[in-house]
């Protein structure tokens, strides 16, 4: 194997590769990875004619409008890729994973975060009482 | 196998669909190309489809086109680049 051969498969193994993230919402704040489609294997014939169903966005989110879209080749994909794919251009696999916004995917809302940075407000201190008399 | 090759060729070559069945497709479609190097090695784009359709995507298809398998092949897979189709959704 040449050194270029193992230079791609190293970099193929350790980093996977493209990724494309289709931002369905503006990205703020913090969004999960749905249950039902992270790294979702995706196949396809040569690399063009595709076998697996279409992703359902409805379905990923329980119903709430996803995230974003990450779509890639995983590590797995990859090692996959090289047999099915880059040797014998046969079977390719894409990995999906629809992010859904924070505390709405189908497995409930998520735990609230911690408290907010800072001192508790305190109630101001009862007014001193008047010393007794003597 | 030719012929399904052919067909495949001629409806575009995309490999990955996200749908959204409950929002129709409501005609607007955006189209654009992500750019890869070294056979899609190297890369990492970002497509901001909820400017490209504020109301929604119906469906968004993702793969290689015809344009980008002969790009591939040409420059040996130094330049892998990718195409995407997104469908808007909902009211015009």
């Amino acid at each position: 194997m040449t050194t270029m051969k193992r230079l791609a498969l190293c970099a193929l193994v350790l980093a996977g590769c493209y990724r494309t993230r289709f931002e369905l919402q503006p990205p703020v704040g913090y969004a999960t990875a749905s249950p039902l489609y992270t790294d979702h294997f995706h196949l396809s014939l040569i690399n063009i004619i595709e076998v697996s169903a279409p992703v359902d966005l409805n379905a990923a989110c329980g119903g709430v409008p996803p995230a974003a879209i990450d779509e890639n080749i995983g590590v797995l994909g990859g090692l996959v890729n090289i047999f099915t794919s880059y040797v014998f251009p046969i079977l390719h696999v894409h990995n999906a994973t629809v992010l859904c916004p924070a505390g709405n995917g189908p497995m409930g809302p998520a735990p609230m975060g911690p408290a907010p940075m800072g001192p508790a407000p305190m109630a101001p201190p009862p007014p001193m009482a008047p010393p007794p008399p003597r | 196998m030719a012929g399904v090759l052919a067909a495949a060729l001629a409806s575009g070559c995309f490999n990955v669909t996200y749908t959204n069945p409950t929002l129709p497709p409501n005609g607007v479609v955006m189209q654009g190309t992500n750019k890869f190097f070294v056979a899609a090695l190297v890369g990492d784009e970002r497509v901001p489809v909820y400017q490209m359709c504020p109301q929604g995507v119906s469906q968004i298809e993702s793969g290689l086109d015809i344009g980008d398998l002969l790009l591939t092949v040409i420059t040996f897979a130094i330049y892998t680049p990718r195409s995407y189709v997104v469908h808007c959704g909902g009211a015009r």
